[in-house]
């Protein structure tokens, strides 16, 4: 047991979502915390079933959007009103209703590219390199391969009572990830 | 296998023959990493390489030539390549309601076709940003268009729709383009984990970004994901009014109509479902992919066709009723002159097909044949090209002094462009369809887990 730490954890792959699903209540009804699991689809609240709560990409969508709306409506204003003003036969230099459509369209790209980027970075995507992708039974080749694994720092990690636990819940496949 | 379910007396499914897991991985992946692609998949590649080298040629030869090469003069300053502009982005909105309208919907029937359909409106939206530029005269100076802080050139200006309209094709794409690779990200990691050569994983692996379909992964992608969607629906609708808004803000008779940005969407929809289905039924046979892009997904989309076009043809007689009601004798004329004038032959050519079309799609028997389908999509493409050529130059045609009259027919560079966009636009369907995958696998695996689930007791 002395090499714990240099591993990263156990992988256990099941050939359905729901085997997957049993496996995650069970481990996280006997109080296992560092868990993860891998599926080639997304499974309806799985997530929640693992810990996560509402994640903050809609406020950076929305933060996006008003930015991008603001900051084209800025520029539209600014250069009409004070970077260079050219009176027309007296009308308004500040015509705000024309100036919607540019800034609406720059709020949807804003709030569309925050979407993107603001998913990727609290996903700390792009990470070429990863842990599971050492282990051979990993792969998102085909869409019947549910992983779980569970972290070698969660306070609960035993290899040999885990193996066991995984043999019962049906995994087709169980295997140390190397770090 | 599809036949021997309906033989049942079971209605086509969204996913036929129920394919077990992993085989529809295989299936899609299979059709561009498999090794052997059938021989007139390349010789089609041919054909419409060839036809991009002819756009290639005939862009050369107009910005080398001058614009004069061109069947534009004034006052037709608007010819063969605005209609095209309005036709391509018509064509790609097809793939933004597929995508994000149908996805917001739970329509799940989008799954198998919403990958093309995104490619097609990013390819279809990338052609139609490039005409207004080659129509410029002096193309050099299309960056005038950007809000640029120098001293050399003023601002654009606020107020005029060819300034909105430049900000929403812009948009467009780039919206596109973000939620076509957001939508590739999952699908990129199964062709990295299935391929074979070093090469292709290295690539693929790449694009991927990583990406390993940890359960917290999905979760903030799918709130991503929905939430670009819920983005790109306004903007797909504003995108085909803005571009009506360049024509009905100026007063030119035939243009000057409020009917244009409604009319103008669902025209957008009309040829783009026919577009969708113009890909869809070749793609289907040639691939043997008939158990993911069923009779069901070629059925609803004609749906859709018959809706939008019955709002087209509405459209054509309240244009019509409008020009005589308002009593303006220019307006009425216009009219006339559009269904009599010269450009009559066009003109009935354009409400055969478009309005025409309807009667088959209306019967069930004919949106079930694929091949029928196919044939009234191409004639339905011709239709939507020939009614946007109508409004351009047959307004313009038939302006306010009988002085300033003229008519104008495309010259082979306009031709050129006309065939050489569309070759550009299937030589590029091919490559993604050899490069990348076709159907999204992750939500069509997602959605047999579904049925499976619900076919279980």
């Amino acid at each position: 047991m002395s090499d714990q730490q240099e591993q990263h954890g156990l992988l256990a792959v099941f050939d359905e979502p729901e085997a997957l699903e049993r496996a995650v209540e069970r481990l996280r009804g006997r109080g296992f915390t560092a868990l993860d699991a891998f599926t080639p689809f997304p499974v309806e609240g799985l997530a929640e079933k693992l810990g996560y709560r509402r994640s903050r990409v809609p406020l950076l969508v929305l933060i996006g959007g008003i930015v991008g709306f603001a900051s084209v409506f800025w520029l539209e204003a600014w250069s009409v009103l004070v970077n260079y003003p050219i009176n027309v036969g007296g009308r308004p230099l500040f015509s705000w209703p024309a100036f919607i459509i540019p800034a609406f369209e720059g709020g949807i790209l804003g709030g569309s590219l925050c979407g993107l980027f603001g998913m990727l970075a609290l996903n700390r995507l792009p990470k070429l390199y990863h842990p599971v992708f050492n282990a051979p039974s990993f792969s998102l080749a085909r869409d019947d391969r549910f992983a779980l694994l569970v972290m070698s720092h969660d306070p609960l990690y035993d290899r040999t009572k885990l193996r066991r636990l995984f043999r019962d819940l049906g995994a087709r496949a169980i295997e140390e990830v190397a770090p | 296998m599809a036949s021997d379910i309906r033989a049942d007396g079971e209605a086509a499914g969204l996913i036929e023959g129920r394919p077990s897991y992993g085989d529809l991985s295989r299936e899609i992946a299979g059709v561009s990493l498999g090794t052997r692609r059938p021989r007139f998949f390349w010789l089609g590649f041919a054909f419409f390489f060839l036809l991009a080298l002819l756009f290639l040629f005939s862009v050369t030869w107009l910005l080398a030539i001058g614009i004069g090469t061109l069947g534009l003069n004034i006052p037709l300053a608007w010819g063969v390549p605005i209609t095209n502009t309005v036709w391509w982005i018509g064509i790609g909105h097809a793939g933004t309601l597929i995508s994000a309208i149908l996805l917001l919907l739970r329509q799940k029937w989008r799954n198998s076709i919403n990958r093309f359909a995104e490619a097609m409106t990013l390819f279809a939206a990338s052609i139609a940003g490039l005409f207004p530029i080659l129509h410029l005269g002096r193309p050099w100076f299309a960056y005038w268009l950007l809000p640029l802080p120098v001293t050399h050139m003023p601002w654009p200006q606020w107020r005029s729709p060819l300034t909105w309209d430049f900000f929403a094709i812009a948009t467009y794409l780039t919206v596109s383009l973000v939620f076509w690779y957001m939508g590739l990200i999952p699908d990129l990691a199964t062709f990295r984990d299935r391929a074979k050569s070093r090469g292709q994983q290295i690539v693929y692996g790449v694009l991927a970004l990583g990406w390993r379909g940890s359960v917290f992964h999905w979760a903030r992608y799918e709130e991503a994901y929905y939430l670009v969607a819920a983005l790109a629906t306004p903007l797909v609708v504003s995108v085909h009014s803005v571009i009506s808004l360049d024509f009905t803000v100026a007063i030119t008779p035939g243009y000057h109509s409020t009917i244009f940005p409604p009319y103008f969407v669902a025209g957008a929809l009309y040829s783009g479902f026919a577009m969708v289905l113009t890909i869809a039924v070749p793609l289907r046979s040639a691939f043997r992919l008939e158990n993911v892009i069923t009779e069901k997904h070629l059925d609803n989309g004609a749906k859709v066709m018959l809706a939008s076009g019955a709002i087209v043809a509405y459209a054509y007689v309240n244009e019509a009723f409008y020009a005589w009601y308002s009593g303006d004798e220019v307006h009425r004329y216009a009219m006339w002159a559009r269904a009599f004038g010269p450009y009559a032959p066009t003109f009935w050519v354009m409400i055969a097909a478009n309005i025409g079309s309807l009667v088959p799609l209306s019967f069930g028997a004919v949106r079930r044949r694929p091949w029928v389908l196919f044939a009234i999509a191409l004639v339905i493409n011709l239709g939507m090209w020939l009614e946007r050529y109508i409004i351009v130059v047959s307004s313009l045609a038939r302006d306010y002094l009988p002085s300033t009259w003229d008519t104008t027919t495309p010259t082979w560079t306009d031709y050129g462009l006309i065939f050489g966009s569309i070759g550009l636009f299937f030589a590029l369907m091919f490559l993604l369809v050899r490069l990348l995958p076709l159907i999204t696998i992750y939500e069509v695996a997602e959605l047999a887990h579904e049925e499976e689930a619900e076919a279980a007791p």
